[in-house]
């Protein structure tokens, strides 16, 4: 009986080595799309900054310390675009991999095989994940070396550690996308609405304070808001705030929130689905 | 000998108006295509317009970081702002669109029959403008109510004619490129990334969103050999009165004759790229 539940175990890092592998490959057959995703925050960022200098002449540096408290725009804004560019891509992935699937025809397969279909839906934020944050790093750091102010290896774990939980509630988010895939065929434009508004609440290139109180209320409630606040204050403030231990209870909250809220959504549809015979229907 | 002169010359007339009849109906075809694919997709132009204004604060809020806050609202960074995202909305739509048919009908696997046609190849792959053409007078419409909501600003229209005149030019060059564009989807199947990468190249240095004369000098005269600079200068011209690089005549005019020649061109490398695959056997691979 021990070694059954041992084999089960193993068997769910079966899964997800599996679920490593297979992401990996795909994405490895897309290395022009990678190149561009690490060097699009650099991109959106040059363009701010180099509009910002334009529009605000001289006094373009102060009057951005003086809404920002940062003194680095550049550093700011590939900051905040590289956890942009994650965010996106966490919610756009997971929120289309039905659709994806069922696209290329092998959604039943993996209904077929003796795994939880939940499991396997989450397990596809880890290689996500860990493909994001090497790209957060290989953006950030060059600004950091040019600057000489690189983290410590504790501040890089912290900060690892800060995008991945950040990215947690987004899984839920997504599965809850996913649910409505075959209602909504276009999931994609389920997905571009749901991606605007957390962009915009995010703060990802200017701090929240600018918004009225009960925007930035709403903006208490996503998850990467409070994600790129920390980072921020790591990385471009150099201090680490006060306040972590606090941020990071909120975090994990927000991740066993969404989280619950998704699988329960994902479960209730899949139910439905399998006996109305809408898992099949594209 | 002159009897067969007059004949040839009866006969070229129907010919003519037969080519420019099957042009006309090619276009309709094409048009008509496109808007039932367009109207089969509710919800990308629903979310498309929710979406519009809330990336019109993302985009501009970072900017407005390099400026006090008591600017937040000067109605001449606003109207900058606002005229460089109807432009780009329209120079993107000419350069973007031949590409992005072509993928998709490689995807869909329609391309080897649509070039089993005779049909002319700028029309067929030009269905995009169709659509994004009513795309694009919804969105300005709407934007200019988002615009006097969010900022509370209106948005100067000083000569509205001669707007939609450099709009047509402006759609015409990008029509050019975004045939060379799709001769380079054509041969090199995704090149999704370079398309990223070309479009933020050319708004860096050709002034969509501020005037050149804000360039450090050795991108200005960079700045000053792409046709965008000129389309950006005669939008905030014909729209908010700024002084222009060039005379405005001389820019229209250098704008007219670059919309001729990259057009023809564009039609000519993508015959050059479909007959050099042809010949291959490469045009059904992707």
């Amino acid at each position: 009986m021990r070694s059954l539940s041992r084999k089960v175990q193993l068997g769910q890092l079966h899964v997800l080595k599996g679920i490593f592998v297979k992401t990996f490959r795909i994405m490895s057959r897309y290395v022009g799309t990678w190149i561009m995703i690490m060097t699009l925050p650099y991109m959106v960022s040059g363009l701010f900054v180099g509009i910002g200098y334009a529009v605000g002449g001289q006094n373009a540096q102060k009057n951005f310390y003086q809404n920002t408290g940062v003194s680095d725009p550049l550093l700011y804004s590939v900051l905040g675009g590289s956890i942009m560019l994650a965010a996106i891509i966490v919610l756009e992935e997971i929120g289309a991999v039905i659709r994806e699937e069922q696209l290329i025809g092998t959604f039943e397969l993996i209904y077929l095989t003796p795994n939880n279909t939940m499991l396997i839906w989450f397990y596809h934020i880890m290689p996500i994940a860990t493909l994001m944050i090497t790209v957060f790093s290989i953006d950030v750091t060059p600004i950091l070396v040019w600057k000489g102010s690189m983290l410590s290896p504790l501040e890089w774990v912290i900060v690892a550690g800060v995008i991945f939980i950040s990215m947690l509630p987004l899984v839920g988010i997504g599965l809850i996308i996913a649910a409505l895939t075959v209602r909504f065929k276009e999931i994609w434009a389920v997905i571009n609405v749901i991606n605007s508004v957390i962009t915009l609440l995010s703060g990802y290139y200017y701090p929240l304070e600018i918004f009225p109180s009960i925007v930035q209320a709403i903006a208490f409630v996503i998850p990467t808001s409070r994600g790129v606040q920390i980072l921020k204050d790591i990385i471009a403030k150099r201090c680490i705030p006060t306040n972590m231990f606090e941020h990071i209870t909120i975090l994990l909250l927000l991740s066993v929130f969404y989280l619950c809220l998704g699988f329960i959504t994902y479960r209730r549809w899949e139910y439905v689905a399998k006996r109305t015979g809408e898992l099949s229907k594209y | 000998m002159l009897q067969r002169e007059q004949g040839n010359s009866q006969n070229t007339k129907p010919e003519k108006a037969r080519g420019l009849m099957s042009l006309l109906l090619e276009v309709y075809a094409t048009a008509v295509r496109a808007y039932k694919i367009y109207f089969r997709y509710t919800a990308w132009f629903l979310a498309d317009l929710i979406t519009t204004p809330i990336w019109i604060l993302v985009l501009l809020l970072p900017i407005l970081m390099f400026l006090p806050k008591s600017e937040w609202n000067n109605p001449v960074t606003i109207n900058f702002f606002f005229w460089a995202m109807v432009m780009w909305d329209i120079v993107s739509a000419g350069l973007w669109s031949f590409g992005q048919a072509i993928r998709r009908e490689q995807q869909t696997g329609t391309l080897e029959f649509l070039f089993l046609t005779n049909a002319n190849r700028a029309i067929v792959f030009a269905r995009s403008i169709f659509t994004t053409s009513l795309d694009i007078v919804i969105r300005f419409i709407y934007m200019v109510i988002v615009f006097k909501l969010l900022f509370n600003v209106g948005i100067l229209l000083l000569n509205p004619l001669g707007l939609i005149f450099v709009f047509i030019i402006g759609l015409f060059i990008a029509m050019g490129f975004g045939q060379i564009y799709g001769a380079m989807v054509l041969r090199f199947k995704n090149v999704g990334p370079a398309t990223n990468i070309l479009q933020f190249l050319i708004l860096g240095i050709s002034g969509i969103f501020f005037p050149v004369s804000k360039l450090p000098f050795s991108l200005r005269i960079v700045s000053l050999f792409s046709p965008f600079t000129y389309i950006a200068d005669l939008t905030r011209f014909m729209a908010m009165g700024t002084r222009t690089i060039l005379d405005p005549v001389m820019e229209l005019t250098l704008l007219i004759v670059l919309a001729i020649i990259l057009d023809a061109m564009g039609l000519w490398i993508i015959r050059y790229v479909e007959n050099k695959l042809k010949r291959t056997g490469q045009l059904g691979a992707y």
